[in-house]
């Protein structure tokens, strides 16, 4: 069976009109604020009471649960499949292994809008919560991400 | 689905957790001034030449598609974390 093209625009389309509070984390976020790395994975944080919402709002577009809400909100995540794989954080909040937490509503309190395209937003975390972020699973290649968005905050990026 | 896969020997080179010790040591560095002055010349390469989200995302995309192809550890160029940043310098722009 041929692979169909995923529409990236569709979901991010469908994402900011289901009013889902959703915040676009990972590698792909650093892409989104202007730092060219390599990804092919979608990461998305979005508030633990609006898991329904987001299957609702993506299922047109053939991504589907791999789990149901109930079963995703006890474990923390889920995955979204289909042509595309989206990871999906659903925990009300996040620690780094050194103990450091960020919880979800405040780092979408302190969210950064971004154009998709300019009638299609996407949001990510602010450039400190994302540096917490990026410290929660240690990696050599969040250590190269953390040294990248420093330089950003630094040279005054324009979400900093 | 179809995705394109890293080569093993790559995904454990940048996925295997560091002790907390050593990614500290590792995060510790800060960046020179012209460090910072190189990297947002990168920056302004990207976003200008690349001016949407949506652009960003094609971009990296298609250079996705030719690293797993032709990944830099089965070449002379083995040394970028999955980190497209070196490919503009190449390209023609601001930083060269």
């Amino acid at each position: 069976m041929e692979a169909t093209e995923f529409d990236e625009e569709a979901m991010f389309s469908a994402i900011a009109r289901s009013g889902v509070r959703a915040l676009l984390i990972g590698r792909r976020a650093l892409v989104a604020l202007g730092i060219p790395v390599l990804t092919a994975d979608y990461d998305l944080w979005i508030h633990i009471d609006d898991i329904a919402a987001l299957n609702a709002a993506v299922e047109p577009l053939d991504l589907y649960p791999n789990r149901p809400p109930e079963e995703a909100r006890r474990s923390g995540r889920y995955v979204l499949e289909g042509d595309e794989r989206v990871d999906v954080l659903v925990a009300r909040q996040a620690s780094t292994k050194d103990g450091i937490p960020l919880r979800f509503d405040d780092a979408w309190a302190r969210r950064t809008t971004l154009p998709y395209t300019p009638s299609v937003p996407i949001l990510v975390p602010c450039i400190d919560d994302m540096i917490l972020t990026k410290r929660w699973s240690l990696r050599p290649k969040d250590v190269d991400d953390i040294a990248m968005l420093e330089k950003l905050k630094q040279g005054g990026g324009s979400t900093s | 689905m179809k995705r394109q896969q890293l080569a093993p020997e790559i995904v454990e080179m940048y996925e295997t957790p560091l002790t907390l010790e050593e990614f500290e040591r590792r995060t510790a560095t800060r960046p020179t001034e012209e460090e910072v002055a190189d990297f947002m010349d990168l920056i302004r390469w990207f976003t200008g030449r690349y001016p949407t989200v949506k652009d960003r995302f094609a971009y990296v995309k298609r250079k996705y598609a030719e690293w797993t192809r032709n990944p830099p550890a089965r070449t002379e160029h083995a040394a970028q974390p999955g980190n497209a940043a070196d490919e503009p310098r190449a390209a023609p722009g601001p930083r060269r």
